[in-house]
């Protein structure tokens, strides 16, 4: 199978504090369903800011689609999705509008001013809320006056929308109740859904509910800043995790 | 309601302002324009009164367009904002030093020999100055001119000041007031705020004759020697914008008012002369001189 | 030895100080001469001079002041928001072109922000003749540069968190850069944008005194004949056009701005500054005055031929904008330090709206009827003309806090004021401080309008110099205002970065 991305000797710090990534090396396939977990503060959200580039390496290198991300083109760039811990949604505008900034990648400078006039319909959007689950009386409601839950799903539509091949995901899952968690899952590891909407092959997600891993192939734990084990799912045993932990 | 206001209301107010407005290009009409050294009722009636003889006259429409300060004049009539404008000694030089080709027409009898005329608050029983180097008494008083750039308000007092000895900033709090107009002057003199001033004799005379109660706490303090003031200015080009001829008809006109045809005798009346005369700009060199002394003409 | 410390009650109420040099040069000054004036003056406001005539007059006068003002307003707001993105730290973050730029769109903002609208308005009305359109763009001028540096500031706020998140959806950089921008300039543009409409209006009133056409001039006519009667049924229609202005204000802030009603404003301005723009083109290419005059070699920089008493107009403006700033600060907790009686209050509130709706042209040149022109004059009226509005921030601010120390203060018998001193006002003293610096910026500015009537400082010498057409002087005289502004600016942002 081939490798989508490679880390080689990947280290990180800021400053001269001390190191929060410290050696990782890694290899990710197509296809690959991952659970990432760890206690808080192991680095799972630094390596993700790795992983989709908004961080630079210290030490080390990154490959992805066998470049490094300076030599990246758009096109390739636009295939990698990011849902992130503290959501960094756009407070003032709709939930609508901001599913919509996921489509960024494929359309043009209108696109932006239709979606920011509020003078059109985008069904893309919409079918990817419903895919969410979320109900169609708040799409137009300004993101401030949505619930913790309401803002988790419309992160996860905005990633959606964009069709991403990968995703990246820094607990996806927060917020929301289990059935719903359970939900949505299953949506990202089976990718069936009704609305053709085509959702990431690989995903890396990290978690912090251990029950949530079931249905990931691979699972990999982080503990100070280094990777603890990287073993498929059906070989992980209890006291893999009770050790980081 | 508000979504009413907002959304038809306001747009179509703004639609309207916008479009109502007086963008339009004036291009066939006759502008005449004056300094401001009278109240502005005052110069609306005499200038409305003369554009409506000058257009039934001459043939073209003629609109007087009110100015609010001297400087005003003067950059409305380089600025080709105005064709013909009554301006004042020191205000006319300097019109014709920044407007290429623009042609004196005509002065009132008057404005050949005209003068000033020093004012003083009765409260301070200054006795009247029997000669020039008697302003002297002026020295330490609340004094106020007319406009900065009036001749007769001004310039003329100003000159004939540093003739007796009499430096501006002699007077109280080192420097005169600026009234704004010869009127403005009469009122703060007659109403103590200032304690001597210096005006156009002959508005003066004519608050005294007409506004009794405008002057009744002023003393005449000295009435200078004489010099040349107000005329009108025109600008070379009207017989281009116009037809032929123009300028000459029109100066036919101005100096054919007579006192004779009630409709003219209005017109003179309000501009307290008998008839208008031929003058030319050489006239004026003594005032561009004093001009250029008191920096005023650089 | 122990160093001083001040706190920020105790500097709010220093600068009472300045009262001392003031109070005395007015009474040395004061004469009774103008009284009966001023006596007319006041008993007129009970007596407008209301008829068909004036009320017409009053009308095309109010209509032109509105079309000033808006007009200003949309071009001043719409390119204020493209400077402001221009001049600001993310576009450039974004939008991938040289640094430099950036800096050097700051640079000449910061210059033309740092000229009072009047002084446009005088220059460019020598230059252009009297023309509505000159007063839209001298209002625009600086008007532009304070909003766009209001929006850039506003757009240092937007977290480097969600920039990089939209960074990293990969989209275009002008959509990303629209769809973080968008929101942060809505709010400006609804919270600060209609308060600006209001700076409007009051600075076209200013400008009208001055001769550019509106209610401002039928003010200043009317003023000049004494005709105080009609004077005021002039100030009394201008000021029930700020209320309701600030009601239409209100009307926006509650509820959101239809996005067809931004594009349609947009338009309507883009179209009017393209007009705006080809009359100042069509005039520079055919005015030959004007060109002769950039031609001429001794305007730019002949600081041989300084004007007379050049050195003491800067000294006097630099005096008058410190005098007024004190009393701007210290004047307003002073009042309601006095007493809080709720009547007390009332009455100062009228008073503070008065003084805020007369033009201080008008408020300078009554009371010279019965003073000298000075120094003092000037600065008591600029300081209260302020001090009318820092008053207001003042106390609404104080009335929307919460008065439970207060409360309590009084109920273990401390005094009034020293209640209210220690539980109402210490804790607004900061916010109110770095209020009046930022004020204090303004008044620096403003110093041009009561300077060029008050006979003082700067102003004075400018309207000498434009008299006369002496342009090297007023060149002189634009480039030394606006250092003493950016100066200015630079001490307050000393100061404001130590209080805060």
């Amino acid at each position: 199978m081939k490798s989508l991305i490679e880390l080689n000797n990947i280290s990180f710090q800021y400053n001269n504090n001390n190191k929060i990534l410290k050696n990782i090396n890694l290899k990710i396939n197509e296809g690959e369903k991952i659970a990432l977990i760890g206690k808080s503060g192991a680095g799972k959200t630094t390596l993700i800011s790795i992983l989709n580039g908004t961080k630079r390496q210290t030490n080390g290198d990154i490959k992805i689609y066998d470049k490094g991300f300076n030599n990246l083109d758009n096109s390739k760039k636009r295939k990698i999705g990011t849902i992130w811990q503290d959501l960094r949604l756009i407070d003032d505008l709709s939930a609508e509008q901001n599913v919509n900034c996921g489509l960024f990648s494929n359309q043009n400078l209108i696109f932006t001013l239709k979606n920011l006039l509020n003078i059109s319909t985008f069904l893309k959007a919409h079918k990817c809320m419903e895919l969410c689950q979320i109900n169609s009386s708040i799409y137009s409601r300004n993101l401030k006056n949505l619930s913790g839950g309401q803002k988790q799903r419309v992160a996860i539509s905005r990633s959606i929308i964009q069709e991403p091949e990968i995703l990246f995901a820094d607990e996806p899952f927060n917020n929301l109740d289990p059935r719903s968690c359970n939900y949505l899952k299953n949506l990202f590891i089976s990718r069936l859904n009704n609305y053709k909407i085509k959702l990431p092959n690989t995903i890396l997600f990290s978690l912090h509910k251990i029950d949530l891993i079931d249905g990931f192939t691979r699972v990999i734990g982080l503990k100070n800043g280094e990777i603890y084990f990287d073993i498929p799912r059906d070989k992980l045993i209890e006291s893999d995790l009770e050790n980081i932990y | 309601m508000n979504k009413f206001i907002k959304e038809f209301i306001l747009p179509s107010f703004l639609f309207l302002s916008v479009f109502s407005s007086s963008i339009k290009a004036e291009n066939n009409i006759l502008k005449i324009g004056a300094i401001p050294d009278q109240n502005q009722e005052m110069l609306d009636r005499r200038f409305y009164t003369l554009s409506k003889e000058l257009s039934k006259q001459l043939n073209v429409e003629v609109k007087y367009v009110p100015v609010i300060n001297y400087v005003g004049a003067v950059t409305g009539f380089r600025t080709k904002n105005l064709d013909l404008v009554w301006f004042g000694g020191l205000t006319g030089v300097q019109a014709r030093l920044q407007t290429k080709n623009s042609i004196v027409i005509a002065q009132r009898d008057i404005d050949k020999e005209f003068k000033s005329v020093f004012i003083v608050n009765k409260k301070l029983n200054l006795p009247p100055a029997k000669k020039l180097s008697d302003l002297k008494s002026l020295r330490n008083l609340r004094f106020t001119f007319g406009s900065e750039n009036s001749t007769s308000g001004r310039l003329m007092p100003e000159y004939f000041l540093n003739i007796a000895g009499v430096k501006t900033s002699e007077f109280k709090s080192k420097k005169p007031g600026f009234s704004g107009s010869h009127d403005a002057t009469i009122a703060l003199v007659n109403s103590g705020a200032y304690e001597a001033g210096a005006l156009n004799k002959q508005i003066f005379e004519n608050n005294l004759k007409n506004n009794p109660k405008r002057t009744k706490n002023i003393d005449v303090f000295f009435v200078t020697p004489s010099y040349v003031d107000y005329h009108w200015l025109s600008q070379g080009d009207l017989d281009e914008k116009f037809y032929k001829g123009f300028t000459k008809k029109m100066k036919k006109v101005i100096l054919n008012l007579n006192e004779n045809n009630p409709n003219h005798k209005i017109i003179l009346e309000m501009f307290n002369a008998k008839k208008f005369i031929n003058s030319d700009a050489k006239q004026y060199k003594n005032i561009e001189e004093i001009g250029r002394k008191l920096k005023k003409i650089r | 030895m122990q160093k001083l410390k001040l706190d920020h009650t105790l500097i709010s109420f220093i600068p009472i100080l300045v009262f001392l040099p003031i109070t005395y040069q007015i009474i040395k000054d004061f004469h009774i001469g103008g009284l009966e004036l001023f006596i007319e003056f006041f008993k007129s406001a009970f007596t407008p001079k209301i008829s068909r005539e004036i009320l017409g007059i009053t009308i095309t006068r109010l209509n032109e002041t509105l079309l000033i003002s808006f007009t200003s307003w949309f071009i001043s707001i719409i390119f204020g928001t493209f400077l402001g993105i221009l001049s600001s730290d993310i576009f450039y973050r974004l939008i991938r072109i040289p640094v430099f730029i950036k800096y050097i769109f700051r640079f000449i903002l910061n210059i033309i922000r740092s000229i009072h609208e009047l002084v446009w308005c005088l220059i460019l009305m020598q230059i252009f003749g009297i023309n509505f359109l000159v007063g839209i763009i001298a209002i625009c001028i600086p008007f532009i540069a304070i909003n766009a540096k209001v929006i850039s500031e506003q757009l240092k706020l937007i977290s480097s968190e969600i920039i990089e998140s939209i960074t990293a959806l990969n989209g275009n950089n002008f959509s990303s850069l629209m769809i973080l921008i968008w929101s942060p300039i809505i709010k400006i543009v609804r919270n600060f944008g209609f308060y600006r409409l209001e700076c409007c209006i009051r600075s076209t009133a200013i400008l009208g005194l001055f001769g550019i056409g509106g209610i401002g001039t039928s003010i200043f006519l009317s003023f000049q004949s004494l005709n105080f009667n009609e004077m005021w049924t002039y100030i009394f229609s201008i000021s029930s056009l700020l209320l309701f202005s600030k009601r239409i204000f209100k009307l926006f802030k509650i509820k959101g701005v239809n996005s067809y009603f931004i594009i349609v404003i947009i338009f309507i301005s883009i179209l009017i500054s393209f007009y705006c723009i080809y009359f100042l083109i069509n005039l520079l290419i055919n005015n030959f005055y004007l060109s002769n005059l950039l031609l001429s070699k001794n305007i730019f920089f002949n600081f041989i031929n300084l004007p007379d008493n050049y050195l003491k107009s800067i000294f006097d403006t630099i005096t008058l904008g410190i005098f007024a700033t004190g009393i701007a600060i210290s004047v307003p907790p002073f009042l309601l330090l006095i007493s809080q009686n709720r009547y007390f209050i009332i009455t100062l509130r009228f008073f503070a709206f008065i003084i805020r709706v007369i033009p201080p042209t008008i408020i300078i040149l009554i009371l010279l009827m019965f003073n000298e022109p000075s120094l003092s004059l000037a600065s008591i009226t600029l300081g209260f003309y302020n001090a009318g509005i820092t008053f207001k921030l003042l106390n609404d601010n104080l009335s929307e806090i919460d008065k439970n120390n207060y409360v309590a203060f009084k109920a273990i018998g401390i005094s009034d004021r020293s209640s209210w001193l220690i539980g109402l006002f210490i804790n607004q003293s900061k916010s109110y401080l770095s209020y009046c610096a930022y004020r204090s910026d303004i008044i620096i500015r403003e110093t041009a309008i009561v300077s060029i009537v008050g006979s003082i400082g700067l102003g004075w010498q400018l309207k000498e110099s434009l008299s006369s057409f002496a342009w090297n002087e007023v060149v002189i005289i634009i480039f030394t205002y606006s250092l003493i502004a950016i100066i200015g600016e630079l001490l307050n942002d000393k100061i404001k970065s130590k209080l805060i």
